[in-house]
């Protein structure tokens, strides 16, 4: 049986990986969705959105097909690396990203709806580049919704199941997320492991909440305070 | 304007730093940003955390019956003291696993199942079992509640309102050999709807341990592990035999250490202690292919 601690590295090293790709590819979507207007709109917004209403099974089961030997993506990485994505550590992290995708853009888009366009255009007519505005006026106006949607991605990956399960399986020291080896612990009666591994991501959860509140507050004041100019 | 004696590396340096979509100017604010260093910190951290660990070379992962993990995970702690060397399991319904195996591409290098119907699942992206190899045989028993009445004839527990747990026929063959054995008595029909189907023959335990069911159907070796459930009955009769054997995957990464394994397990008599104090009979194949 592996130890607690690599359950919980591993399941840190998922979530990471999971917000690591959700963030460029959320603020792309939350970009697209809010400030762009293209045909097929509607239809992205519902695809971006629909984990959120599917049951993470269905996800997972959708995913298994397309890494596994008989999807694109699975014979494409057969052809490269040698073998198929499904069952590693790998697609975990790509099911924790689809899930917790829709979370991530949400609040993106929400805040990025809440940044005056014309403050972007005005600075554009001043003569900066829009790397340059994305920098200096979008990301800074709305810099509470992306934190805020860096931190619930991440929790979300953190606590992902029911996708991991169907596209990961349940390997220790492979695949074993904290979430599957409660389940483990709790089919095999083991009563006690499963508390104890319970409490373990009560306490991450709440860790992760703590600097999500802990950052909001600091940016509140960060932006205040700028604004008065030195800084 | 380029400049005559301008050595040709500051040429391309210059032209280099034209064409990057950003500038240092603006590199220098994307840094001063704080969530930019959030960004970056985790960035570096999700590669460190990637880096570390994975290296699992020749290590065989084998996927193995849920009833098989006590006992095979004392095995690898035996094998990993005797010869340095080190095994990681799947444990799971050998159903379920089969299935990801064969329908996924899921990269196990050696299974250990029971049952004829893994073997059909898998076909011949298994090896045949080598003579010699070992098998385990196991039975199956009615388990029960300590203070639960003594109801030991499958029979009777088809006739009574008690709650009865068996592992599911469709991802575990416990469930399958019970579901014989209930078939063989002409039970089945009285018992299926009244039945609760667990993931594994583990579950099915966990759920007498806990008290949520009154009854079950387990291996003999998973009761043996159990001090909270009594011994109802030993069913001999009315199910396929129940042997569990290893065989490696062809084309698999490490499937020569899986054999390796395999070997250790059939050589190994510490090994065979364990298996045999646990409750399980060990016979060894006669002929290959078996």
């Amino acid at each position: 049986m592996t130890s607690d601690i690599s359950v919980v590295a591993l399941s840190v090293q998922i979530a990471l990986v999971a917000t690591t790709v959700t963030l460029p590819v959320g603020m792309l979507l939350a970009w697209l969705l809010v400030r762009k207007n293209f045909r097929g709109k509607f239809v992205l917004d519902v695809f971006v959105s629909l984990p959120l209403a599917l049951p993470p099974v269905v996800v997972g089961y959708a995913l298994l097909w397309l890494v596994g030997t008989n999807g694109w993506i699975g014979r494409l990485s057969e052809s490269v690396f040698g073998s198929t994505l499904a069952f590693t550590w790998i697609a975990a992290a790509l099911a924790a990203a689809i899930v917790s995708l829709p979370l991530v853009v949400r609040s993106f888009a929400a805040s990025l709806a809440g940044v005056d366009p014309r403050l972007e255009v005005a600075a554009r007519g001043l003569g900066a580049g829009s790397i340059r505005t994305l920098l200096t006026i979008t990301l800074p106006l709305a810099y509470r919704g992306v934190i805020a949607g860096v931190l619930l991605g991440f929790v979300r990956a953190l606590s992902e199941f029911g996708a991991t399960i169907i596209v990961a399986g349940n390997i220790p020291g492979r695949t074993q997320t904290l979430p599957s080896a409660i389940f483990t612990r709790i089919s095999a009666g083991d009563t006690g492991d499963a508390w104890r591994l319970a409490l373990v991501s009560v306490v991450l959860g709440v860790i992760a909440l703590a600097v999500h509140n802990w950052l909001l507050k600091r940016t509140a004041t960060g932006i205040s305070s700028s604004n008065g100019g030195s800084r | 304007m380029i400049v005559e004696d301008q050595p040709q590396l500051l040429v391309a340096a210059d032209q280099f730093y034209q064409s990057l979509p950003i500038s240092i100017e603006e590199l220098s604010l994307l840094l001063r940003h704080c969530s930019v260093q959030f960004v970056l910190g985790l960035m570096l951290m999700t590669l460190a955390a990637s880096c570390g660990g994975n290296s699992d070379d020749d290590v065989p992962l084998i996927f193995a019956a849920a009833s098989l993990s006590d006992v095979l995970s004392e095995s690898a702690a035996i094998y990993e003291r005797e010869t340095g060397k080190q095994v990681e399991f799947s444990f799971g319904g050998s159903l379920t696993l089969a299935n990801q195996i064969a329908k996924f591409g899921a990269p196990a290098d050696g299974v250990f199942f029971v049952g004829e119907e893994p073997k059909t699942i898998l076909g011949d992206l298994v090896n045949p079992v080598p003579e010699g190899s070992i098998g385990l045989v196991n039975t199956l028993l009615v388990i029960g509640l300590q203070d639960a009445g003594h109801v030991g004839k499958l029979s009777d527990l088809a006739a009574s309102d008690a709650r009865v747990v068996i592992a599911d026929p469709a991802l575990a063959p416990a469930g399958q050999f019970a579901k014989q054995a209930f078939e063989s008595r002409g039970v089945w029909q009285d018992i299926e709807n009244d039945l609760i189907f667990a993931v594994d023959v583990r579950a099915a335990l966990a759920a007498v341990e806990s008290g949520n069911s009154d009854y079950g159907i387990v291996y003999r070796t998973d009761a043996f592990g159990s001090d909270s459930v009594s011994i109802m009955n030993e069913i001999y009769e009315g199910y396929s035999p129940i042997i569990y054997v290893g065989r490696s995957v062809k084309l698999a990464e490490n499937s020569a250490s899986a054999v390796e394994f395999f070997e250790f397990l059939s050589k190994s008599p510490t090994v065979h202690g364990v298996f045999e104090s646990t409750g399980f009979t060990i016979k060894f194949s006669e002929a290959a292919g078996t």
